[in-house]
């Protein structure tokens, strides 16, 4: 049989590189051009999906199936986030120590109440029936002249969410005040406008005592973790808690000690 | 002058390769800068070499021209997302293989091959031509180049897509053992296993025409 080739015969790199010159005429590229073009202009045209801008946030090869779901996520979450009644929120200690260094420490009542006004939501929050400690919360409310805010407080207690928008929008400005100002200020503020002074009105210091201990004990019933019945306990007692002198109050487990 | 020696240097050499890739980070990074018309050079540099990439996987004109298109069109969609962790060279590469293997394996029972013509200027080819097909007359010999051709694309086509992906990248295109590496995802030992595969195979189908 002839060989296909007379000749020496190439290595099999030497063949392959013949591959090398093979090369489509110049109309193809003209043509190759055209089609390009109007490739890239659909491209441009086409429209894209919401989520593909955010592919480019995810590296690797599956960053658009990746990105999709991500998108549907966040949507989920963005609706989660928009609705935080039903969102767990955890209270640490620390959220809750401030208000109570505050009571204890036999500032004024008022100022006690502004400290409470900031931290009760948080803590109501916290509590997995919030429902029923804002009742707790209004029974045992401790009565402060001058606060004209408490019954609001109480009240708000069912609804911590909207605590703070509603009471500067629904409230007289001076309410809206004693919310928000130092103490200090606001008796300056109180003295110039010729109002009387809400402190003053608290007649001893065993009057004052008596409630900083009964905040004590409200704190101290939403910070510890109290069981209904012993809630029910509590609640009539709320009475002997301001008139009788309560030399103590201690929480211990889901227990709240109170020596008279 | 054998073949060979004409054969020795390869198309791109690696200097020149940095260069290239220096070269086309400036036109990427214009191009996302908003600049739309400085892909178009990009087009220009690469569209040719990738071409001959798609054609020898592919074998077939038609479906190279559009696989090329395409890979410059997701390249263009998706170039705010190239970060400069490879070259552009690479990248771009990277996505027309893809597509290519992509569409091989969808119409793997698929085969229309057409033949391009040989470039009567490329040297080192016409060289090898000439040496095969020494004292033959011209319609003689434009036959035996074209059966040659046809040769060699059936027996790429019966190597495996991957064997002939990295026979495709080194013989043709001259890629080093290390960007086909890359460009595949393999390691350089896989790359040169491969290699050395298919080119047994392709002497066992090619013996009539190659020596030894």
């Amino acid at each position: 049989m002839k060989p296909p080739f007379p000749n020496s015969k190439p290595t099999l790199e030497e063949l392959l590189r013949v591959k090398r010159a093979e090369r489509p005429p110049a109309e193809f590229w003209k043509r190759f051009e055209d089609e390009l073009r109007a490739k890239q202009l659909a491209a441009i045209v086409a429209p894209r999906r919401w989520w593909q801008p955010l592919t480019a946030l995810v590296p690797g090869r599956r960053a658009a199936a990746l990105a999709g779901v991500g998108a549907a996520v966040a949507v989920a979450l963005s609706a989660y986030v928009r609705f935080p009644a039903v969102q767990p929120t955890v209270v640490s200690p620390e959220a809750i120590t401030p208000a109570l260094t505050l009571a204890h420490s036999g500032v004024p009542s008022a100022v006690a109440a502004v400290a409470r006004a900031n931290h009760v939501a948080e803590i109501a929050a916290a509590v997995p029936a919030p429902v029923v400690v804002a009742e707790v919360l209004a029974a045992s409310a401790t009565p402060v002249e001058g606060t004209a805010h408490e019954p609001l407080l109480a009240a708000s207690l069912a609804n911590p969410v909207r605590l703070k928008f509603s009471e500067i929008q629904v409230h007289p400005p001076q309410a809206a005040m004693e919310l928000v100002l130092p103490a200090a200020n606001l008796a300056s503020l109180r003295t110039e406008a010729g109002l009387p002074e809400p402190l003053a009105s608290i007649p001893s210091p065993r009057d004052q005592r008596v409630a900083r201990l009964a905040n004590v004990a409200e704190f101290a019933m939403l910070a510890v973790p109290v069981s209904a019945p012993v809630r029910e306990r509590v609640t009539p007692r709320d009475t002997d808690l301001r008139e009788r002198e309560i030399s103590r109050v201690s929480a211990k487990g889901d227990r709240l000690g109170f020596s008279f | 002058m054998t073949p060979t020696k004409a054969l020795d240097k390869p198309l791109v050499t690696a200097p020149e390769r940095a260069l290239e890739a220096d070269a086309d980070s400036e036109i990427v990074r214009r191009v996302q800068a908003g600049d739309v018309a400085a892909f178009d050079e990009l087009i220009l540099k690469y569209r040719q070499r990738l071409y001959a990439v798609v054609y020898n996987l592919t074998s077939n004109r038609e479906d190279a021209s559009d696989l090329v298109q395409d890979s410059f069109i997701k390249a263009f969609q998706s170039i705010n997302r190239f970060g400069g962790q490879s070259s552009f060279f690479t990248w771009l590469y990277r996505i027309a293989i893809n597509s290519s293997l992509s569409h091989l394996r969808k119409n793997r029972l698929r085969t229309f091959f057409s033949l391009e013509q040989i470039d009567e200027n490329d040297r080192p080819s016409a060289e090898v031509i000439a040496a095969l097909t020494d004292y033959t007359n011209g319609a003689e010999r434009g036959a035996m180049v074209r059966e040659l051709q046809e040769k060699l694309n059936e027996a790429m086509q019966k190597l495996s897509i991957k064997h002939r992906t990295v026979v495709t990248l080194f013989e043709i295109d001259c890629l080093s053992h290390q960007e086909i590496a890359e460009l595949m995802s393999c390691s350089v030992g896989t790359v040169r296993s491969r290699l050395h595969y298919a080119k047994q195979q392709l002497q066992s189908e090619l013996q009539r025409y190659v020596r030894r």
